[in-house]
């Protein structure tokens, strides 16, 4: 006998299959799973919406599906935020996210970008308070905290490549969203 | 036979008849791994990303159900710590099934403290660890079987039900699908959408490659080549003759998009999932002549492992080549 095929080496996963109400958790998990894989990614539609509860509990526990990457189309503007941070003295210093290297750091890189991209929006404002206070506190300098905490959101918008090979971007631009200021 | 019938038997064999473990081991591996890259990184940035002085004060943490609330640096730390000793000791294949449970709980504890900081890598990368706990990840190339059947054991799998799999095949298919159903927009249309997505500064990993994004034939090639690669991969994966092709493509797009742009763990956790497609009876013919050419490991051959006589090893081939069907 093949040791591989002994009956001691069965997993449990395949010695559920060797009785009916293994057989028949195994097919709950099934029906489940792949309900929970599937629902959540059909289009928009009212059926969709009268069965959007249906997957919460997949949701909470942490199987969450969202697969709409670059889509519909590459979004067309490159992203950046950064802080003006002011000291009293009238000095100014700017923050930007961390730079890491293209090796090992691109796996850190993307979390500080996806950051940029998440706080910018207009709809994220209660996270701005917090953030800019964070950058004041990372400006303390000699134990004195900044004057106050701009933040900016910059942007480079992309035109898309045209049928005779021509790209067309703009220069940075630069709009002042949040100002955090110095409690007097 | 009628139709129910055809059906009862169609789905015996998705989901019952048993086929070598080599395939989820290679994913458990994989994923293993990329857990391990995860939590390193993720440890580095901990006091800025996620510890109580954060840039995302605890308070505005995701509201959504979090497994076990971290709120601290040190907590973040040690439940990170605990997710580097999940994914050795998924990787070494010891206990891996309540290794990946306790992964994912860490891992969704861990990324709902700032979920700002997301993006579909460290989703996809929880999913799979969840679903992989569903399949017998431990039944090839693990510590469990080295310490139940000694070396001759890491050269044979077990013979394993694929119901667990199929959840996973279907989770990576969908990804595929949906992410090419998506992208419906005139630039995916017009063959144009990598370009931009190649000029976005802040997702550009080695900077920008002209060619890429200003030569109209080798974008188009490169944007319709997606779509299509996206589509084969959420349609036809389950097609058997297709599949070794398909999983190179697969392959092959992941390391382009990795290589040029800040996508995180999606690339390597995707890679992971399409291992789940390799043929199980192609690695374990490779792997028992690798096994016959190693010397014997007598005191486990006298115990628990006796040579497979000609027979045996006969019915065994002939009952995975009829489940690979």
């Amino acid at each position: 006998m093949d040791v591989a095929d002994s009956n001691d080496d069965i997993d449990i996963h395949t010695r559920l299959l060797e009785t009916s109400i293994g057989r028949g958790i195994v097919a709950v998990v099934i029906a489940v799973g792949s309900f929970w894989i599937l629902a959540p990614n059909l289009p928009a539609s009212a059926v969709r919406s009268e069965m959007e509860g249906w997957w919460g509990p997949a949701e909470d526990i942490g199987l969450v599906q969202d697969w709409a990457v670059f889509s519909p189309n590459p979004r067309s503007n490159s992203i950046d935020v950064r802080a003006r941070i002011e000291y009293v003295d009238g000095t100014t210093e700017f923050w930007d996210v961390p730079e890491y290297d293209p090796g090992f750091g691109a796996y850190r890189q993307y979390r500080w970008h996806k950051f940029q991209e998440r706080v910018r929006l207009n709809d994220r404002e209660f996270y701005w308070p917090s953030f800019a206070a964070w950058v004041a506190a990372q400006h303390v300098r000699d134990g004195i905290e900044p004057e106050s905490v701009t933040l900016i959101r910059r942007w480079i918008e992309h035109d898309p490549l045209t049928a005779d090979g021509r790209i067309s971007d703009s220069g940075w631009n630069e709009f002042e969203f949040h100002t955090w200021e110095a409690e007097q | 036979m009628n139709a129910r019938a055809k059906i009862d038997t169609a789905a015996r064999r998705l989901f019952t008849e048993r086929r070598p473990a080599w395939p989820l081991a290679i994913a458990r591996i994989l994923i293993g791994v990329t857990i391990f890259f995860w939590s390193v990184t993720m440890l580095l940035d901990v006091s800025a990303l996620l510890g109580e002085d954060a840039l995302l004060p605890p308070e505005l943490a995701s509201d959504r159900f979090r497994w076990i609330t971290l709120d601290t640096s040190s907590e973040i730390r040690a439940a990170l710590a605990a997710l580097i000793v999940a994914s050795l000791a998924i990787v070494a294949g010891w206990r891996p099934t309540i290794w990946l449970l306790v992964a994912f709980v860490l891992l969704v504890a861990v990324q709902r403290r700032n979920h700002l900081i997301l993006n579909s890598g460290d989703i996809i990368l929880r999913d799979l660890t969840l679903l992989l706990a569903f399949t017998p990840t431990g039944a090839a190339f693990s510590l469990d079987r080295y310490r139940r059947l000694g070396r001759d054991g890491l050269y044979r799998a077990g013979m394993v039900a694929p119901w667990g799999m199929r959840l996973v095949q279907l989770q990576v298919m969908v990804v595929y699908l949906f992410a090419f159903w998506s992208k419906g927009g005139d630039e995916w249309r017009e063959g144009v959408a990598v370009s931009t997505a190649l000029r976005l500064q802040d997702l550009q990993r080695i900077g920008q490659l002209d060619v890429l994004v200003d030569n109209i034939w080798i974008v188009a090639a490169l944007t319709w080549g997606t779509l299509l690669v996206e589509l084969m991969l959420g349609t036809l994966l389950w097609y058997k003759p297709l599949r070794p092709l398909l999983i190179v493509l697969g392959v092959l797009l992941h390391l382009s998009i990795d290589g040029l742009m800040l996508v995180g763990f999606f690339g390597l956790t995707m890679i992971a999932g399409l291992m789940t497609f390799l043929d199980a009876d192609a690695i374990e013919q490779s792997m028992r002549a690798r096994g016959r050419r190693q010397p014997a490991d007598s005191s486990v051959e006298s115990e628990t492992a006796p040579e497979p006589d000609v027979e045996s090893e006969t019915a065994s081939e002939s009952e995975s080549a009829a489940a690979s069907a």
